[in-house]
């Protein structure tokens, strides 16, 4: 795994560290709009790739929320 | 303008609805009641004679100068100590005041030097004025007082860098002991002896004012009416003839200035009483470290130069521009329109900070603009915006007068903030509870007259556990404010979050470990906040430079809420900003995300109004915040870099990480006063201007807006917008400004909390506190007070998540950064004068057990190895550490703090964890692998090519 996404997948995590208090829908749409409101499109889009390929590592409410993002674009 | 003296009304004014009538000479006054004689009578233009008071001060009455006689009233009384009463008639001119007030000036003079016209203060001297004043002929006493004679003199203390003390020329008025206490709240002087021998001393008998407590702050030199307490500028230079009023470019108070010039020499810079910030009171910093800006290091002709290991070349200003745009352009061409970007700078002005962000979005066409708010302050902006709707803190300054319990979390404000911490530990003096939560023992938890009632001292990153425990201890003890939150909170919301802190699991007893403070002493404090009526949070970097750093500042803002502490004076939740102008970077739309006013890209309306009034399409999409944008240049995506201001190479995380990302770079562009460490991995260098020849505005941390006026011309030529605007010019987008102002007007019709704002205002009305608009058209001192911005103020669950960074065998200590009060963030200014005395190296202070344990004495040096890296420093042992944690400052680039920090940082807006860096310590005789890797970029990447001969 490269560090690059290391480093994404580090951050995504915390991201979805913080919303997992809430109920499950609300994680969801907290976690993909905060990755949506700051990320880069180029970002996304390689955790999307990521999340879509492999997924280890990932928070499985990231890869819900990845999934979401990808239907929305 | 000529030289600005202000009215010295000779006591403070009282803040009191209820008002007197009195009779002053026959004339009619209407004042607050509390009022004295001598202010009601100044007021009236009636000035009596004075010499122990002055406004900053509580009256004293010690000079019996300015006695009055007051119908129906014995005797001669003091005017300073006599307060008005209702039908008061008061004659301050009769010929037996004159005659009193004669024989004691005769008696002053009788024993002082009578140098005047070689004096320093001549021309500034109330002695002098007030001899004037009484018609002073002759001395009947004679002159043979003995410190009329220079032997017998005691020789100056020139000890401090910036004034001296001539005893010789004292009067014992105690002016200077008072600015002392009631003003900076140092207790550094006192008045020793009795009758003529009784004198001003600093301390013990042996102290010198350097080796003293006395901070140097300057009150004291300000309060004293004679040559005693004087500026070496002014007895070097003579007396300045003019005036400007600017701000000071240091910290985040924002204190306003007088600078007071001699041509275009500045003479000194004294405090000005109307600053809303400071009202006349500064420190060390701004007050006399401003002589970086013709330090001989300043920069003032544009360089360029092939590869960062190349000499530098000195060349025009339109050879620099030229080259810098071809460079960005193609670099564009080859790796697209996102390659490129630029980090602003909360040093700059808001106008050259709005123009760098539009060159960015307009002329780069990409939203990678960031600023150095990201490693200090985004938690706040996040934070803050999340549960109240703004990203600012909720009161003005002054608020902290009401305030009845001060919790401080994560800052220091004494050494940062000092002229807020005075106003602050005013209030605290007058009564007020103070809780300090902070690993190390500040000076706020214990000096002259103020201690903390609670210090908790918690385990670096424990912050978020902390105040889920006191809210805990607020819901579960029925110490919400029902009604408050009812009315003003977002009930969902509320119902969830108070089911959460009231969980066992975050009961103090249950986090008093992982903390490391007595759960009791928890609820106490919790108890003392929720019940001691006005309860305001003050907050610095120790709570923004965290992985929960925004979970944090949510957590503060639910606190606050739930106890009804937001909306009025008094209370809030109150952020201490590091520079001089985060919040008016942050403002100025320099986030990745956000325009200017903190409007998301992707609104579409919003970035509408922005490309019609700038006539180019902008992207709605998300740019790269400064950690990606290294990270981008280390995969090669990202290649050219603007830095406005910014020492980004010392100040970032993680500094191997980030200097070889700027070495990957083909293009860095550094605008700056000094060829800072940035400087070394740049290929052009624009010189820029230091705040003495700005013009334009600062936002302090109270949202007020200051003018920022130039004293001398720029010393390179151009200001730094004009630089910004030719840039975006030669890469094509058409960017003009004839002045400064025009900037402001463009801020304010594209930015609707701006809308009032405009340099004419400012000039007339000293400063406003954004939202300055038709709703507020006075602008807007406390924030929330009839509703949140947001509409209902959001309560946020704060799940407490350690950090990743963990202690161990090989990492067992936890380094934590901070700053002291000489010092300004990198030191590129403060290390460039003579505040430097104060505080040479960086050291590394450490718990006298931790340094036992490994066999570390007192200055030794010592090797701080983290996982990120080593670097060397001199150990100071220090009782304000708790065992365990270790701490140092970051003012010299030698020292190289960052080589160790982590990339760990806030989930929300990836703000550094500075404060939390797992090391391990052991002695040392040598610099680390990296300082002397430094040296020698030092050598080789500084060069200047040799000017050509003539
Ligand atoms: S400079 Fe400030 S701290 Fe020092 S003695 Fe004067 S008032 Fe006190
Ligand atoms: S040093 Fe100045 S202010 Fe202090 S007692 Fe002497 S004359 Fe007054
Ligand atoms: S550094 Fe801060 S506190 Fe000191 S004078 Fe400047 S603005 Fe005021
Ligand atoms: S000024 Fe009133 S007693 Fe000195």
């Amino acid at each position: 795994m490269s560090d690059d996404i290391k480093e994404l997948i580090r951050m995504a995590n915390q991201i979805a560290t913080f919303f997992q208090s809430y109920p499950e829908e609300e994680a969801v749409t907290g976690t993909a709009e905060h990755i949506r409101d700051f990320w880069t499109s180029a970002m996304r889009a390689r955790l999307g790739r990521y999340a879509s390929d492999n997924g280890n590592g990932v928070h499985p409410l990231v890869m819900q929320a990845m999934g979401r993002l990808q239907q929305a674009a | 303008m000529a030289l600005l003296e202000e009215p010295d009304f000779g006591t403070p004014k009282r803040e009191t609805e209820k008002t007197v009538t009195v009779q002053i000479n026959g004339q009619t006054i209407t004042v607050p009641e509390g009022t004295s004689v001598m202010r009601a009578a100044s007021e009236l233009g009636q000035d009596i004679p004075k010499l122990c008071a002055t406004d900053m001060l509580n009256a004293w009455g010690s000079c019996r100068m300015c006695l009055v006689e007051i119908e129906g009233v014995r005797g001669t009384p003091a005017s300073c100590t006599t307060p008005v009463r209702e039908g008061m008639n008061v004659r301050t001119q009769t010929p037996r005041l004159e005659k009193i007030r004669r024989g004691v000036m005769e008696l002053y003079i009788s024993d002082h030097p009578l140098d005047c016209l070689t004096c320093a203060a001549n021309g500034d001297c109330e002695l002098q004025d007030t001899a004037g004043e009484v018609g002073l002929r002759d001395v009947r006493y004679g002159f043979q007082g003995e410190k009329h004679f220079a032997e017998a003199a005691e020789p100056k203390d020139e000890s401090n860098p910036y004034f001296h003390f001539d005893s010789s020329k004292c009067i014992v008025c105690s002016r200077c002991v008072r600015a002392c206490e009631e003003v900076q709240g140092t207790f550094a002087l006192t008045i020793q002896g009795r009758g003529f021998d009784s004198k001003v001393s600093a301390g013990a008998a042996t102290d010198d004012f350097f080796g003293s407590e006395c901070v140097s702050c300057g009150a004291c030199v300000q309060a004293c009416p004679t040559a005693t307490l004087m500026e070496k500028s002014v007895y070097d230079h003579g007396v300045p003839n003019r005036s400007v009023l600017t701000t000071c470019a240091y910290c985040g108070v924002g204190c306003s200035f007088k600078a007071e010039m001699q041509g275009d020499q500045v003479v000194r810079m004294v405090p000005y009483k109307d600053g809303g910030a400071n009202e006349g009171h500064s420190c060390v910093k701004g007050r006399f470290a401003w002589g970086y800006a013709t330090h001989k290091d300043r920069i003032t002709t544009p360089m360029i130069r092939d590869k960062i290991t190349d000499p530098w070349r000195k060349v025009s200003w339109d050879e620099a521009i030229a080259f810098a745009a071809d460079r960005f352009k193609s670099i564009q061409q080859k790796y697209g329109k996102g390659s490129i970007g630029g980090i602003t700078s909360s040093r700059c002005t808001n106008e050259e900070v709005f123009v760098v962000q539009k060159m960015i979005r307009a002329a780069f066409g990409n939203n990678n603009v960031d600023t150095c708010a990201r490693v200090c302050h985004s938690p706040t902006g996040y934070g803050l915006k999340t549960t109240f709707g703004t990203s600012a803190g909720t009161q003005n300054f002054k608020s902290v007068e009401k305030a009845d319990v001060i919790l401080v979390i994560g800052a220091n404000p004494t050494d940062g903030h000092p002229v807020f911490a005075s106003r602050m530990k005013k209030r605290l003096r007058a009564g007020a509870k103070l809780i300090v939560a902070d690993p190390r023992k500040i000076d706020l938890v214990r000096s002259p007259h103020v201690a903390a009632n609670h210090h908790l001292q918690l385990r670096p990153g424990t912050n978020v556990a902390l105040m889920n425990a006191l809210a805990h201890v607020v819901v579960t003890e029925g110490l919400v404010d029902e009604e408050f939150v009812a009315e003003r909170c977002e009930e969902a919301d509320f119902t969830r979050w108070r089911a959460f802190v009231a969980e066992a699991r975050n009961a103090p007893e249950a986090l008093s470990e992982k903390i490391g403070v007595d759960p009791e002493t928890i609820r106490e404090a919790a108890r003392l906040y929720a019940t001691g009526k006005n309860a305001a949070i003050y907050y610095g970097l120790g709570v923004t430079e965290h992985s929960q750093g925004s979970t944090m500042v949510m957590a503060m803002a639910n606190l606050a809420m739930a106890t009804g502490n937001i909306g009025r004076e008094g209370v809030g939740v109150n952020p201490l900003r590091g520079q001089n102008n985060v919040q008016g970077s942050c403002d100025m739309g320099s986030f990745p995300h956000e325009l200017p006013g903190y409007r998301h890209v992707a609104d579409t309306l919003v970035r509408g109004t922005f490309e019609a009034d700038w006539g180019v399409p902008l992207s709605a999409e998300p740019g790269l915040r400064i950690p990606n944008m290294f990270a981008a240049a280390l995969d090669g995506s990202f290649r050219g870099l603007f830095v406005q201001g910014e020492d980004i190479a010392q100040s970032d995380p993680n500094t191997h990480h980030v200097t070889a990302a700027l070495e990957s770079m083909d293009c860095i562009v550094v605008q700056d006063l000094f060829l800072n460490e940035t400087a070394a991995f740049a290929q052009v260098f624009l010189p820029g201007t230091s705040f003495l020849e700005k013009d334009g505005t600062f936002t302090n941390a109270e949202r007020r807006i200051n003018r920022v006026r130039p004293v001398m011309k720029e010393q390179s030529g151009l200001s730094e917008w004009e630089v910004v605007a030719r840039l975006a010019r030669a890469m094509g987008y058409d960017m003009h400004y004839n002045a400064a102002s025009e900037i402001m007007d463009e801020i304010a019709r594209l930015t609707p909390t701006f809308s009032g704002v405009n340099f004419a205002r400012l000039d007339r009305e000293g400063s406003l506190q954004w939202p300055v608009n038709d709703k507020a058209p006075n602008g807007t001192p406390t924030m929330h007070v009839s509703g949140f911005v947001r509409g209902k103020g959001r309560f946020m669950i704060t799940e407490y998540v350690p950090t990743e960074e963990r202690t161990n065998r090989s990492f067992p200590l936890i380094l934590t950064t901070g700053r002291i009060l000489s010092q300004y963030n990198v030191g590129a200014q403060t290390r460039r004068t003579e505040n430097s005395r104060w505080h040479e190296t960086d050291v590394l202070e450490i718990h006298p057990f931790d340094a036992e344990e490994r066999g570390i004495a007192d200055g030794d040096r010592v090797s701080i190895q983290s996982r990120k890296g080593a670097v060397s420093l001199p150990a100071q042992i220090s009782e304000r550490m708790p065992q365990g944690v270790v701490y140092t400052t970051f003012h010299h680039p030698v020292s190289g703090a960052n080589v160790i920090t982590t990339e760990f940082s806030d989930w929300a807006t990836n703000c550094p964890e500075y404060k939390v860096t797992a090391v391990q310590i052991v002695r040392s005789n040598q610099p680390s692998d990296w300082q002397v890797a430094h040296e020698e970029i030092r050598r080789t990447n500084y060069r200047t090519e040799p000017e050509p001969a003539e």
